[in-house]
C-alpha cells in the first residue's frame, strides 16, 4: 500500500511541480554523436520524470527553464548532463562510447561490462531476436552468435526446438541447457520426442519475446559454474525488459506473417498404382510389363499415358462408397482408363498459406521510486498444414520494482501464459500426414476420404474411411488419406503456466548488499491424441488417449554482494550465497481404444470401451538440490582481472555433493598500448571450470514391476491376467553413482580495433566429460541384463569466432556487418567396450553413441566392401550387404556460422541474416522409402538399354529394351536399376541405409528486412512518439543439395538422436509484414 | 562486519539442511521390493512360458512335431539358428530362477515353509530345462553379480545333480500342500501336492541324465493319475490366452503348420505305420490339427482357452514306463504303458490297443507314445537327443547335408558378448555332455 502511495505522491507532485512553474518554456535542439544526428535519446529533465526522446532526426524538445539540467542517454553511451541557459535551443553531442559499454549478463543475473568479462558468454539484443520473424525464441536465436547450434523439430506451429552449446555431452543425462530468465533457473522440458506421433513445443518458446530484454548465451564451464550440477550443458540467461525511466511509454507492435512450406518432395507422375505383372503370376519371371491394381501401396503400375483415357470402367451396383464432403460415388473400378494424375490437388489437399498474427503491447513506466513493465501479447498461427494445425498463445507480464527504502529494493517479476495448439501426427506412423500423403499414387484422387461404405447387400457403415489403400473405403485403411489425418484426427493440446519471481536486494550495511530470490515455475500441459473409428491400420477401432503433464519448479537463490578496494590499485567484489531447487513433474496418463460407441464425433471419454480396452498410468519425477557458492573478482592496477568462483552442491540423485571450481585470469593488454594504437581495446582470457551432469533420477535402486512373460513372437501371458506378479527390472540401480563431470579450459580474446569500428572475440575451448553414465549389458546369468554405470569419456573441443564491423558511419549512412564462426569436435573417446548406444530412430538407421566417433552418430546397413574400399558385388554385378551394421554419417556440422549485416539510410533500415551449416549428414529416410514405393521421380524413368543388363534378381534386359528404371553401375558391369533394385537395396526398406546418407550442408538468407522510420514531423501529426513500418522475409532462400526436405528439421525433435528425416512435417518460410509505433 | 558473519550465518542455516533432499530420491513410480508370493508366481509364469512358448515351438521344429512354414520360421526349419534367437529364452530362465530365489528368501525370513518349497520346485525346474536344453550353464556362480559379474560355467552333469538336491529341500518343506491348495492359482492347476508334481520333475530330470533306477522310483511317487495334470491355465482374455493360440491366430498366422511334412502328422494320419496300431489316432489327430494347421477351433488341443501341460500323469507313467523297460521289467513297463493307453481310450472315446511288445520293440513303442501324447513339450525333444533319435524322427533340409536334428540352444548372444567367463561357442550338432 505504501508503495502504492509513494507512487500516487510522486506523480502528484510532478503534476504540482509541472504548473506551478509555469514559466517552463520550449527547449529544442539536435543531438548528435561523431557520426550525425542520433535518434532515441533519452532526455529527462533531472529530479523530475519529465522526459522525451529524439526523433530519428536527433531532434527533441522539451518544456524546461533555465537552471535545469537536462541529462542526456542512450544505450551504450556516456550520459551527460547539461544545463539550459538562456537560449532555447540546446545541442548535445553524445560521446561515442557505443561499443564501449556492451554488457554480458552472468550467470547470477548480474549485468556486467562485457570488457571486464573473463568469460566467452555472448550476448543477443532482443532487436535482433526479434526481427528473426520466428514465432519461437528458441529458434529467433538460431545464428546470431558463436557456439550456439538451433535445430527445429518441425515447422508446425509451436513446435520445439534442440538447443546445443558448444557440443552434446551426456548419454543419459540432460541435453539441454539450463535457462535462468532474471536470475532464476525456469523450466525448459519437452516431454517427449520419439519417431511418431506429433512434434512437441519447447517450454522456453512460451516467453513473448517482446518481453526480453537481451539473451546472453554462457558457453564455457568457468561463467557456468556457479550453478555446478546442471550447468554443464551451458547457460542462457535471459533479462526481462524493466520500466524505463523517463514517462508512460507504449509500445505496440503488430505483425502479420504469411506462411509456406520451403521445400517439398517432388512425386513421379508417370506410373500408376500396381505392380508388376509377374507379382501375380500374370506373365512369365521375364516380363517387365506392370498393371494397375487397387489397394496396394506400390507405384509400380502401368504406364499412366498409356491408358485409353476413357472413364474408369466401373460396376455399378450396391458395392459403393458415397463421399460425404462431395457426395461422389465410387463404384468398383474393372479397369482403370483414367488418365489424370492428381499430385497437384493431392497436395493443395494438404498444404496451403499459414497465416501468423501475432500483437504485442508494452507499457512501461516509472514514478519516482518505483518502475513498472507490463505486457499482453497474442500470437494465433495457422500452420501450412490445413485442417487441425494451430498454435494460439497469449501472455501476460508484470515486471515492477519499488525501492521501499533508500536501502531496500523490492521487486516482482510475474507472468501467465496461456496456448492453445492442434498439431498434426507425422512420423513413422500409419496414421501420419506425410507418410499417408507422399506413399499416395499418382493416379489416386485423395479428395474423397469420408463417406458412407455399402456392401453388397446394400448394408452402409458410417464415417468410412477412404484413402489409396483401401478405394471403397470398405475396411480401415492400411494408410491414412490426408484429409482424415488432418481433419478428422485431433491432438489438441493445452497449457497454462505461471511464473512469480519476486526478489529482494537489501543493501544492510554500506556496500553490502543482500539479494534474495524465489522463483515459482508452474505449468500444466493438456494433451489428446484422438482418433475416430476407422483410423488407419490398428487404430481403425479408435483410440483416444490423454496426458496431463504438471510441473512445478521452485528455486531459492539469496547471496551478498561487496565491493571493496583493498588499495588504490586492487579492487575486489565478492559474492556469497546459498541456493535450493525442487522439481516436480506429474504425468498422468490415461487412454482408451477400442470404442464401444463409435459415433463418437468430438466428444472423448475414456469410458467409451471396456474395461480391459483402458489404460491408466502416472509417472511421477523429483528433484532436489541446495549448493553454496562463492564468486570473487579482482581488479588488480585496472589491468588484470581475476575471478574464482566455487560451489558445492548436493542433488537428490546423488549420494555425495561435489565441489565445482573455475578460476578466470584476464589482461587488458590495450592498457599499455598507447592512444595512437589501432587498437582500441585488448584483452587476452583464461579460464578453467569445472560443472556436472547429474544421474537421472531413480536409478539409485533396481525396482520391481509387474511381471507378465512375453515372447519376442508376441505371445505372452499378461501379469493383469494372472493376479499381477512381480518381478525384479533387469537393470540393476546403482547407488553409487556420481555425477558426470565436465572440465573444460578456455583461451580467448576480446579485441576492439580502428576507432571501434571492429570487435572480435575468439575462443578455443576444450572439454572433457568423464564418468558418463552408460547402461552396461550384463550377463543375463548374473540375474540383471544392464547395470548403470558411470563409464564413458566425451571429449568436445572447438573454436567460436565473433566478429563485427562498422563498415560505414556517417551522417545519412550506416553499415553494420556482424558474422560468428563456431567449429566443435565431439568425439566420444571410452565406452567401455560398448559397441553402440542407440539414442533414436529405426532398428535399420538410428542416430547412436560409437567410440571414436561424434555423438550421434549415424549407425545402419552397410554394402561390403573388400579391402579396397570397393563394393562385394553379387553375380549380378550389384553390391551385397555387410555382415554388420556400423557408422553411416554424422549429423554434427564441421562447422556452423552466421552473417547479418544491417545498413541504415535516413528513416530505412536494411537488414540481412545468413546462417550456414556445413558438414553435416542427415538420413534421408523419406527419400528412400519413396523409391521403394515407385514415387520418387528417379523410380520412374524410362531407360533403353544399351546392352544386356543384369537386374537385382537376376533376369536380362535385352539390349534395345526400354525399361521402367535407371542403369547403375557399382564397379562391375552396368546394371539395370528396377522396382527389384528398389524394392530391396536401392529403397528405403532394404538392408542398408549407407546411400541414404548424405550431406545435408546448408545455406540459407535466414531473414531479411526493409524498415522504415517515419520522422518527427509524421509522428507529432499522429501523436505517436515513433512509428515503424517493415517487411520481412523468413527463410526464404535455402542453398543445399538434399532434396525433398529443410535439413534443419529433426524427426525426433529434441532428442539426443540427430540428423534423421522420416516424414517428419515440413519447415516453412514466411513473408511478414510488422507495424511498430509508441507514444 | 558481524551482521555479515550474522546474516550468512542465517542464510546458511537455512539451506544446510540435508533433510531438503532426504527421500526425493525414492522411487515414486516403482517398487523397490515385492510380496515373496508374487515373485514365485512371476517364476511360475516364466516356467509356464518355457514350457509353451518359443522354445516349445522350436523343439518341436527340431523333432517334426511342427513345421516352420512361413519367413523367419522357414530358417528355423532348416535348422539355421542364430545365438541371438535364444536371447530371450535364456534372460527368461535366468530371470525366473531370480524371482524363485528372491521369494525363497522371504519366504524364509518370515518362516513360509511351503512358499519355501514351491520357489525351490520352480527354481529346480527352470535350472532343469536348461541344463537339459544348453548343456553346461553357469549354475554355483549365477545370480550373485556382486561376488560374480562373469559367472562360471558348470557341467551339465552336475547341474542336474544339484537340482535334484533342490528339488529334495523344496519337498521337505512343501509338505501336503496341493498346487491347488497354496501357490498354483491362477497360473498352475492341479489337485496333486506339490510334493508329487517334485517327484515327478525328479524322474524328469534323472530321466534327462540317463539315471533310469532313481528316475522309476521317482516317477513311482509322482503325478498319479490325469486330475494331477499340471495345467497352465488359459481364458479367452487378453494376455490370458493358449500362448499356441496367440502365436497362431493372433501373432504370426500361418509361420508354425503341420505342412510338408510333419512326422507327427504322419503317424497319426496313417501315413507312416505306429509300432502299435492305434485307430483312437484319428480322434486324436482331429484334436491336434485341422487341416495342415494346428487345431485353434474350440476344443481343439491349442483353442484360444485350452490350457497346456506343465507336467502330465501321462508323461511320468510313460517314464516309468521306458526305465521298467530298461531295468529289464518289460512286464511292468507294458504295464504302464496300457494304462497310458486306457486312460488315452478315454480321452479321445476310441481305441487305444495295448502293446504286448517286449524289448527293444517295447522301448520304442513307449517313447513313440510319448513323443504323440506329450505334443508341443520340450520332453519330446530331450528324448530325441537323449536316445540318439531311437524312435527315427526324419532330418530335415538334409539337402544341406545335415545328418542329425539339431542337438543343442545355442548359447544366446547376449551371454557371448557380456560374460567375460563364456566358453566359447558350442555348434548346434554337438550333443549335450550327458547325450555324448
Amino acid at each position: 500500500m505504501k508503495t502504492k502511495f509513494n507512487g500516487i505522491l510522486t506523480l502528484f507532485l510532478a503534476f504540482v511541480v509541472h504548473i506551478s512553474f509555469a514559466q517552463d518554456r520550449t527547449i529544442s535542439g539536435t543531438v548528435s554523436d561523431e557520426s550525425g544526428p542520433l535518434p532515441g535519446v533519452n532526455i529527462v529533465k533531472k529530479g523530475t520524470s519529465v522526459g522525451t526522446e529524439t526523433d530519428f532526426y536527433g531532434k527533441y524538445s522539451i518544456k524546461a527553464k533555465t537552471g535545469d539540467i537536462l541529462i542526456f542517454s542512450f544505450v551504450g553511451s556516456k550520459t551527460i548532463e547539461k544545463t539550459v541557459g538562456s537560449s532555447n535551443t540546446l545541442n548535445a553531442t553524445m560521446t561515442s562510447d557505443n561499443v564501449l559499454d556492451e554488457v554480458v549478463v552472468t550467470a547470477l543475473g548480474i549485468e556486467k561490462k562485457k570488457d571486464e568479462d573473463l568469460s566467452s558468454s555472448t550476448t543477443v539484443k532482443t532487436e535482433v531476436l526479434t526481427k528473426s520473424g520466428e514465432t519461437g525464441l528458441i529458434q529467433g536465436l538460431a545464428g546470431k552468435t558463436s557456439g550456439l547450434k538451433i535445430t527445429r523439430n518441425t515447422g508446425d506451429p509451436g513446435s520445439g526446438a534442440f538447443i546445443q552449446i558448444r557440443g552434446q555431452n551426456s548419454i543419459n543425462g540432460a541435453s539441454q541447457p539450463l535457462i535462468i530468465i532474471d536470475g532464476i533457473p525456469v523450466s525448459n522440458s519437452s516431454v517427449g520426442s520419439g519417431t511418431a506421433g506429433v512434434a512437441q513445443q519447447s517450454r522456453l518458446n512460451d516467453i513473448n519475446a517482446e518481453d526480453i530484454a537481451n539473451v546472453t548465451v554462457l558457453k564455457g564451464a568457468s561463467a557456468a559454474a556457479v550453478w555446478g550440477t546442471g550447468a554443464a550443458n551451458g547457460v542462457i540467461v535471459i533479462q526481462t525488459k524493466k520500466g524505463k525511466a523517463g514517462k508512460v511509454s507504449v509500445n505496440v507492435k503488430s505483425q502479420i506473417s504469411i506462411d509456406e512450406i520451403n521445400v517439398e518432395f517432388e512425386k513421379q507422375n508417370k506410373f500408376g498404382q500396381g505392380v508388376p505383372d509377374w507379382w501375380n503370376g500374370g506373365t512369365d519371371y521375364s516380363s517387365t510389363a506392370a498393371s494397375w491394381v487397387a489397394n496396394t501401396p506400390f507405384s509400380w503400375g502401368d504406364k499412366i499415358s498409356l491408358r485409353s483415357g476413357a472413364p474408369n470402367a466401373v460396376t455399378v451396383g450396391n458395392n459403393r462408397f458415397v463421399s460425404s464432403t462431395t457426395g461422389n460415388i465410387h463404384y468398383p473400378i474393372t479397369s482403370k482408363n483414367d488418365r489424370t494424375v492428381y499430385n497437384d490437388s493431392n497436395r493443395n489437399q494438404v498444404f496451403g498459406n499459414g497465416l501468423t498474427v501475432n500483437n504485442s503491447v508494452g507499457v512501461s513506466f516509472s514514478s519516482g521510486k518505483s518502475n513498472t513493465f507490463v505486457s499482453f501479447s497474442n500470437l494465433d498461427q495457422n500452420g501450412i498444414i490445413k485442417g487441425q494445425s494451430s498454435y494460439e498463445r497469449n501472455t501476460i507480464r508484470l515486471n515492477h520494482e519499488v525501492e521501499l527504502k533508500e536501502n531496500f529494493k523490492l521487486r516482482f517479476n510475474t507472468s501467465y501464459i496461456n496456448i492453445d495448439s492442434d498439431r498434426i501426427q507425422q512420423g513413422s506412423n500409419l496414421q501420419g500426414l506425410y507418410l499417408g500423403y507422399l506413399r499416395t499414387a499418382p493416379d489416386f484422387d485423395n479428395t474423397d476420404y469420408i463417406g458412407t461404405y455399402y456392401n453388397t447387400n446394400n448394408v452402409p457403415t458410417f464415417n468410412s474411411h477412404r484413402s489409396y489403400r483401401n478405394y471403397l473405403g470398405s475396411a480401415p485403411p492400411t494408410y491414412g488419406n490426408p484429409g482424415w489425418t488432418i481433419n478428422e484426427q485431433e491432438n489438441p493440446n493445452k497449457v497454462e503456466r505461471f511464473t512469480v519471481a519476486p526478489q529482494i536486494t537489501w543493501e544492510f550495511i554500506d556496500n553490502y548488499t543482500l539479494t534474495a530470490r524465489y522463483g515459482l515455475d508452474y505449468f500444466t500441459d493438456h494433451r489428446e491424441t484422438f482418433f475416430p473409428v476407422n483410423s488407419p491400420a490398428g487404430l481403425g477401432i479408435g483410440s483416444f488417449g490423454q496426458t496431463d503433464i504438471f510441473e512445478k519448479f521452485q528455486t531459492y537463490n539469496a547471496f551478498i554482494q561487496t565491493n571493496q578496494d583493498l588499495t588504490d590499485d586492487i579492487n575486489l567484489d565478492v559474492i556469497v550465497g546459498a541456493t535450493f531447487e525442487q522439481f516436480k513433474q506429474r504425468r498422468f496418463l490415461a487412454g482408451s481404444t477400442n470404442f464401444s460407441n463409435p459415433i463418437v464425433g468430438d466428444v472423448r471419454i475414456l469410458t467409451n470401451s471396456a474395461v480391459a480396452d483402458r489404460t491408466l498410468g502416472t509417472l511421477i519425477t523429483e528433484t532436489a538440490k541446495y549448493g553454496y557458492y562463492g564468486v570473487l573478482n579482482a581488479t588488480l592496477y585496472d589491468q588484470f582481472l581475476v575471478e574464482l568462483s566455487g560451489r558445492y552442491d548436493k542433488s537428490s540423485t546423488l549420494k555425495e555433493g561435489n565441489f565445482y571450481p573455475s578460476a578466470s585470469l584476464g589482461w587488458k593488454f590495450s592498457k599499455l598500448l598507447d592512444d595512437s594504437s589501432f587498437i582500441n581495446f585488448g584483452k587476452v582470457r583464461v579460464s578453467y571450470g569445472e560443472v556436472g551432469i547429474e544421474p537421472s533420477p531413480y536409478l539409485n535402486a533396481t525396482t520391481f514391476d509387474p511381471g507378465g512373460a512375453v515372447s519376442t513372437w508376441g505371445d505372452g501371458f499378461a501379469a493383469a491376467a494372472y493376479g499381477n506378479p512381480f518381478t525384479r527390472n533387469g537393470l540393476k540401480g546403482n547407488p553409487d553413482l556420481t555425477i558426470e563431470k565436465v572440465r573444460e579450459y578456455e583461451v580467448g580474446t576480446d579485441l576492439r580495433m580502428w576507432d571501434n569500428r571492429i570487435n572480435l572475440g575468439v575462443t578455443y575451448y576444450n572439454r572433457k566429460n568423464t564418468d558418463v553414465i552408460l547402461n552396461l549389458n550384463s550377463a543375463p546369468s548374473t540375474g540383471f541384463t544392464q547395470t548403470v554405470q558411470n563409464a564413458a569419456v566425451i571429449t568436445n573441443k572447438g573454436l567460436e569466432i565473433d566478429l563485427g564491423a562498422t563498415i560505414i558511419r556517417n551522417e545519412n549512412l550506416t553499415w553494420k556487418i556482424d558474422a560468428n564462426f563456431s567449429q566443435n569436435k565431439n568425439v566420444v573417446e571410452d565406452l567401455k567396450g560398448v559397441e553402440s548406444v542407440f539414442l533414436a530412430g529405426f532398428t535399420g538407421t538410428s542416430s547412436r553413441v560409437v567410440e571414436g566417433h561424434a555423438m550421434a552418430t549415424l549407425w545402419g546397413g552397410r554394402f561390403a566392401r573388400d579391402n579396397n574400399g570397393a563394393y562385394v558385388l553379387d553375380s549380378n554385378g550389384f553390391p551385397t550387404i555387410a555382415a554388420t551394421e556400423g557408422v553411416i554419417g554424422d549429423p554434427n556440422p564441421d562447422w556452423i556460422g552466421g552473417l547479418g549485416t544491417t545498413v541504415q539510410y535516413k528513416g530505412f533500415t536494411l537488414s540481412a541474416q545468413f546462417e550456414t551449416s556445413q558438414g553435416n549428414d542427415h538420413w534421408t529416410g523419406t527419400e528412400g522409402v519413396l523409391k521403394f514405393f515407385g514415387i520418387h521421380p528417379e523410380t520412374a524413368n524410362e531407360t533403353t538399354a544399351p546392352a544386356d543388363l543384369r537386374t537385382f534378381d537376376g533376369r536380362t534386359i535385352p539390349a534395345g529394351t526400354t525399361f521402367r528404371g535407371n542403369i547403375g553401375n557399382f564397379g562391375g558391369n552396368d546394371v539395370a536399376l528396377t522396382e527389384e533394385w528398389y524394392l530391396a537395396n536401392g529403397g528405403g526398406f532394404g538392408s542398408q541405409s549407407e546411400t541414404f546418407v548424405q550431406d545435408a550442408s546448408w545455406t540459407r538468407l535466414r531473414e531479411v528486412t526493409l524498415a522504415y522510420s517515419f520522422p518527427k514531423s509524421v509522428t507529432d501529426q499522429l501523436g505517436v512518439s515513433n512509428l515503424e513500418l517493415s517487411l520481412s522475409g523468413r527463410n526464404l532462400v535455402l542453398w543445399t543439395g538434399i532434396e525433398g526436405f529443410d535439413p534443419d528439421i529433426n524427426l525426433t525433435g529434441p532428442s539426443r538422436g540427430r540428423g534423421l528425416d522420416y516424414f517428419t512435417n515440413p519447415a516453412t518460410r514466411s513473408y511478414i509484414a510488422t507495424l511498430k509505433f509508441g507514444f | 562486519m558481524k551482521k555479515v558473519l550474522l546474516i550468512f550465518l542465517a542464510l546458511t542455516t537455512i539451506y544446510s539442511c540435508d533433510d531438503l533432499i532426504e527421500g526425493v530420491n525414492d522411487n515414486p513410480n516403482s517398487f523397490t521390493d515385492a510380496p515373496a508370493h508374487l515373485l514365485l508366481a512371476q517364476s511360475e509364469l516364466i516356467a509356464a512360458k518355457i514350457s509353451e512358448s518359443q522354445s516349445s515351438r522350436l523343439s518341436n521344429i527340431f523333432t517334426d512335431q511342427f513345421t516352420g512354414a512361413d519367413r523367419q520360421y522357414i530358417t528355423l526349419n532348416n535348422y539355421t539358428i542364430t545365438s541371438a534367437d535364444f536371447d530371450d529364452d535364456w534372460s527368461d530362465v535366468y530371470a525366473g530362477v531370480t524371482q524363485a530365489r528372491l521369494a525363497r528368501e522371504k519366504a524364509i525370513a518370515t518362516g513360509d515353509a511351503a512358499l519355501e518349497g514351491v520357489s525351490l520346485i520352480m527354481e529346480a525346474l527352470l535350472f532343469g530345462e536348461a541344463a537339459a536344453l544348453w548343456g553346461d550353464i553357469p549354475y554355483t556362480e549365477a545370480l550373485r553379480p556382486d561376488e560374480f559379474p562373469d559367472p562360471k560355467y558348470d557341467g551339465q552333469a552336475s547341474v542336474l545333480s544339484a537340482i535334484q538336491s533342490t528339488l529334495d529341500e523344496g519337498i521337505s518343506k512343501v509338505g501336503s500342500l496341493t498346487v491347488n491348495g497354496g501357490y498354483g492359482a491362477p497360473i498352475f492347476s492341479s489337485s496333486a501336492s506339490w510334493a508329487k508334481v517334485a517327484h515327478s520333475l525328479k524322474a524328469r530330470y534323472y530321466l534327462v541324465a540317463k539315471n533310469y533306477p532313481m528316475a522309476l522310483a521317482e516317477a513311482k511317487l509322482g503325478l498319479s493319475s490325469k486330475s494331477e495334470d499340471v495345467m497352465i491355465q488359459h481364458a479367452n482374455e487378453a494376455g490370458k490366452r493358449n500362448l499356441y493360440y496367440q502365436f497362431g491366430v493372433e501373432q504370426r498366422e500361418g509361420y508354425l503348420q503341420v505342412s510338408g511334412p510333419s512326422h507327427l502328422k504322419n503317424l497319426l494320419d496313417g501315413s507312416t505305420p505306429r509300432l502299435l496300431a492305434t485307430p483312437g489316432d484319428s480322434e486324436r489327430a482331429s484334436k491336434y490339427f485341422n487341416g495342415v494347421q494346428l487345431n485353434y477351433t474350440p476344443n481343439g488341443y491349442f483353442a484360444v482357452d485350452a490350457s497346456f501341460p506343465l507336467i502330465s500323469y501321462y508323461e511320468v507313467k510313460l517314464i516309468e514306463a521306458e526305465c521298467e523297460q530298461r531295468g529289464g521289467q518289460d512286464g511292468n513297463a507294458q504295464t504302464a504303458l496300457n494304462a497310458v493307453r486306457t486312460e488315452l481310450a478315454t480321452e479321445y472315446m476310441a481305441s487305444f490297443p495295448s502293446s504286448t511288445a517286449t524289448g527293444q520293440d517295447l522301448l520304442r513303442q513307449i517313447l513313440e507314445e510319448k513323443y504323440i501324447t506329450l505334443i508341443g513339450s520340450l520332453q519330446v525333444y530331450h528324448d530325441v537327443r537323449r536316445t540318439q533319435n531311437l524312435i527315427g524322427v526324419p532330418v530335415k533340409n538334409t539337402s544341406a547335408g545335415n545328418t542329425v536334428i539339431p542337438q543343442r540352444f545355442l548359447y544366446p548372444q547376449v551371454e557371448v558378448s557380456a560374460n567375460k567367463n563364456f566358453p566359447g561357442v558350442v555348434d548346434r550338432f554337438v550333443p549335450t555332455p550327458i547325450n555324448n
